[in-house]
């Protein structure tokens, strides 16, 4: 390998730490999700809820601190990276950036992503992604969003679960 | 020849084979193929005998293990890192992609490290050094270009494992114990996968870590292990093979003092390179049909690592936990199998390294049953009972074909051998999940590992077909390596060595033979002819020396050392030029250029170019007067005579003009003869291939002349010419074709 080539996997290498502030080295377990269980097989609508521990629900109150705020809950999709609103998520949405009011919750539910300042939520719709008899899994990730709409630091809390579909 | 002289001949042959037959069976002793039914010695003996020390199976087995944590834990921790970095599953899942195509050619650069000097110790230590740093440098990343990053240097760097540690080992050990020594290695590597779910279930349910707190005590623990590494030193190569194999040469006859040839060529000028390498691993039968059996093996293993996850999880309904805790389970059973394989495996390479491969093919056609049974099984526990017997099976196909893969080639080559292995396992691997992942959508997971069957038995039966290549190859190293010691102890001695030395040549386009054990000398300054009839092979020898075409068996040498797989541009250098039958020029090119192009291959000194050009005007005047023409609108004659200045550019040391005269006036043909005698009275040896006998034998001492790919006759012109039986199937083939004493070309 020559010279030039080791300096910069060096300096890619050296980036991959940059901005190591903030970083989570220790599982945060302020949030556990009570329902569904790990694995657990559920019909639709299912209900999913959980408890919270140092940290107070308040909702968007427009104030960003640690440790207040609500929550965002993502249907079978990776959320928005630290620091990020849920907004992000649609930027390069040819179709939304057109549209004054878009994104709105219905843009979003219908991408899998909610938000609440509750600590359930109900979802109706989960849509079947699988082919021939593979079992229909599927994953929920809840992060904390602070008063501002932003994620808070790297914690993200997942449950798998599988759903039972009556036969068409 | 006199009766008595021939008999006396005869005699000295019979002897030469005795002594070659005794020497290689030797070898083969000292290699570990006893051929006999014994049980090897007990390994803690063969180390003691030999002073060895079990560091570096120890040094690489623990390398070995660390080398599984951070893919194990990338793999398991995937979605964490999703969910934390906010990147998507597929983002995720093209950048381990991407990781697992430079892991796959990484091993090739390695390899390339290594060719020119024994450092694989160093590679490894300052590797897993460097993967050790990556994966700390894992739970710092906070974005997608980051993880991209580390993920390639991981792939990089981990990939000296597949290049350097089984030929390492190789060295490290002698034969007596070797098949142990990969067995243990295989089960360190084992162990490995045993304990890094282990690890990763303790270090996040235990300890509470996130996958960054995972990757950074994953990381320091690897770094101890490398560090721990440090004393690792490369032994050279060969030091177990060539070297004993040559010491057999040498104890028959007592070592030559003195100093090589001083106008021989040295190994430097003749060690191969890269490619070179890689191409002659090609051309051996054992190598070329593992690595199909490989890239078989991977069409079934990679994928089905893969999708036995989706399997546990969808047909039995198994968490991250237990699946992880399944996985450790297959590894534990493959450490059991490997420690149980080691011994009767040696015994089995001891007296027949073939065998080893076909008990390799025979389990792996067995593991694809019991996949195939497990993954139907209606019962948890007659699944788990099936897979782990199935993985110990397969876990057994690594030290099996690996000793019998490696033993085959000489010990600087093994890094490459091993990088091509790599190669096929992966390609295999993209190959089988395209194929799995098509038959996963339409009969779902079940189906999906039980059609493992089919790249199972098949990867099974050529693999199975290897086993009667490996004798035959592992003869060939043997003798290559017998004939060079044997070649360098006369040189030592002061025995004048012929400039050229082809010997037992066997050459074929695809599938058809057509150079049958040719053996075709050159002496220095010597002017030779060869002929033959239409087919026989004279051109394709031409090719042989010259570098364009490679031989499948047999051995050319020059200037004492061997050349066979060097590559035809470094022959030129070495000062080995040709020139080809037909019209030998660029026809869109003017003369001058033509003659250009030929000074290029010496050299960018345009005053040194431009001498020789007018040496060439000097000698052909009507080139001078044609200079600015184009080359195709040349005569045949001018043309030929454009050709044959690239000898007077070049002033190589062995001439190979191919059909010279094909088509010409006798005058013309006068002139380029006269001027092929001229090249040769000043020095260069030229063997000449010529259609018409009359000129070739009245131009030379020396003929030879071939037949159906054989050398029918090797002496003095003035006897050829007395053998009608030879030259007859000549005449009476040019007067049938009625154009008189003609002989075509291959």
């Amino acid at each position: 390998m020559s010279r030039r080539a080791a300096a910069l996997l060096l300096a890619a290498l050296s980036l991959a730490g940059c901005g190591v502030r903030g970083l989570s080295f220790v599982e945060d377990d302020r949030v556990s999700i009570l329902e569904p269980g790990d694995r657990d097989n559920v019909e639709l609508p299912m209900t999913v809820r959980w408890s919270v521990e140092d940290f107070r629900v308040t909702g968007p109150t427009g104030t960003a601190t640690s440790d207040a705020g609500y929550f965002a809950v993502f249907v079978d999709r990776a959320p928005q990276r630290p620091g990020r609103t849920v907004e992000s998520l649609a930027r390069g949405d040819a179709a939304c950036e057109v549209d004054p009011a878009c994104p709105d919750e219905a843009y979003f539910a219908s991408r899998g992503v909610y938000t609440t300042a509750e600590t359930e939520i109900t979802i109706d719709f989960i849509p079947d992604l699988t082919e021939g008899d593979n079992r229909d899994f599927h994953e929920i990730t809840i992060v904390l969003l602070n008063g501002e709409g932003e994620r808070i630091g790297e914690s993200a809390f997942r449950v798998e679960f599988e759903v039972a579909r009556e036969a068409e | 020849m006199t009766v008595q002289g021939e008999d006396a001949t005869q005699d000295a042959i019979t002897k030469v084979e005795q002594t070659r037959d005794e020497l290689r069976q030797e070898a083969r002793e000292q290699l570990g193929v006893t051929g006999r039914d014994d049980a090897p010695p007990p390994l803690r003996e063969v180390l003691s005998h030999d002073r060895l020390s079990v560091y570096p199976l120890f040094a690489l087995g623990l390398l070995s293990i660390v080398d599984t944590f951070q893919a194990y834990a990338f793999g398991v921790l995937a979605p964490e890192i999703s969910g934390a970095l906010g990147i998507s599953k597929g983002t995720i899942a093209a950048a381990i992609a991407i990781k697992t195509l430079a892991h796959a050619l990484g091993p090739l650069p390695i390899a390339a490290l290594t060719q020119q000097r024994a450092r694989r110790a160093l590679l490894i230590v300052l590797t897993g050094i460097l993967w050790s740093l990556v994966a700390i440098s894992t739970g710092f990343v906070t974005a997608v270009a980051g993880l991209v990053a580390v993920l390639i240097f991981d792939g990089l760097t981990t990939a000296s494992t597949a290049a350097l540690h089984t030929p390492l080992l190789l060295d490290s050990y002698p034969p007596e114990g070797r098949v142990r020594a990969l067995s243990y290695y295989q089960g360190a590597n084992s162990l490995g996968n045993v304990l890094a779910p282990l690890l990763v279930a303790g270090l996040t349910a235990t300890v509470g870590l996130t996958w960054r707190g995972v990757f950074v005590a994953m990381g320091a623990m690897s770094l101890l292990a490398a560090l721990s590494t440090m004393r690792l030193r490369d032994p050279g190569f060969g030091r177990w093979d060539t070297d004993r194999i040559r010491a057999t040469v040498r104890e028959r006859e007592p070592a030559q003092q003195g100093s090589l040839a001083a106008d021989g060529l040295s190994q430097r000028d003749v060690t191969l390179g890269f490619f070179e390498i890689v191409r002659r691993l090609l051309l051996i039968p054992t190598i070329r049909r593992l690595l199909v059996g490989f890239g078989i093996f991977g069409v079934l293993l990679v994928p089905y690592q893969t999708f036995l996850a989706f399997f546990l999880s969808e047909r039995w309904n198994l968490g991250p936990g237990p699946r992880g805790l399944f996985v450790a389970f297959l590894a534990a059973v493959s450490v059991v199998s490997l420690a149980a394989f080691g011994r009767r495996g040696e015994a089995m390479f001891r007296k027949s390294p073939g065998r080893v491969v076909e008990l390799a093919a025979t389990l792996l056609a067995l593991a694809v049953v019991l996949i195939c049974l497990g993954a139907l099984s209606p019962f948890f526990w007659l699944m788990v009972l099936l897979l782990g017997l199935a993985s110990g099976l397969l876990a057994i196909l690594s030290p099996a074909l690996n000793v019998a893969l490696l033993s085959v080639i000489p010990a600087s080559m093994r890094p490459h051998a091993a990088a091509l292995i790599g190669i096929f396992l992966g390609a295999g691997g993209v190959a089988g999940a395209i194929f799995l992942g098509g038959i996963d959508r339409r009969y779902g997971i079940v189906g999906t590992i039980a059609s493992l069957l089919g790249p199972g038995v098949i990867g099974a039966l050529v693999i199975r077909t290897t086993g009667a290549l490996v004798s035959a190859d592992l003869d060939r190293m043997i003798n290559e390596t017998l004939e060079d010691e044997e070649i360098r102890q006369l040189s030592l001695a002061g025995t004048r060595l012929p400039m050229l030395r082809v010997s037992n040549v066997d050459f074929s386009y695809g599938q058809v033979q057509v150079l049958f054990g040719v053996d075709f000398t050159v002496e220095d300054g010597e002017m030779v002819a060869l002929l033959g009839t239409n087919g026989a092979g004279k051109s394709t020898l031409l090719k042989v020396i010259s570098g364009i075409g490679l031989p499948s068996a047999g051995s050319v040498r020059y200037r004492g050392q061997e050349i066979t797989y060097l590559d035809a541009e470094r022959r030129l250098r070495l000062g080995i030029t040709q020139i080809p039958g037909g019209r030998a020029v660029f026809g869109p090119m003017s003369v001058v250029e033509n003659l250009r192009v030929f000074g290029h291959t010496i050299g960018r000194d345009r005053k040194a170019i431009d001498a020789a050009i007018e040496r060439s005007f000097d000698a052909f005047p009507r080139l001078a007067e044609r200079r600015n023409q184009k080359a195709s609108t040349l005569s045949g004659g001018e043309q030929q005579m454009l050709g044959l200045s690239k000898a007077l550019i070049l002033r190589p040391r062995l001439l190979l003009v191919d059909e010279l005269s094909l088509g010409l006036a006798p005058v013309i043909v006068g002139q380029l003869l006269d001027m092929a005698r001229q090249i040769n009275a000043d020095g260069t040896a030229v063997v000449l291939v010529e259609q018409s006998v009359n000129i070739a034998l009245g131009l030379v001492d020396h003929a030879y002349f071939m037949e159906k790919g054989e050398i029918r006759f090797d002496g003095p012109s003035g006897e050829l010419l007395e053998r009608g039986d030879l030259l007859r199937a000549v005449f009476l083939e040019g007067v049938g074709d009625g154009v008189g004493n003609k002989v075509g070309n291959v």
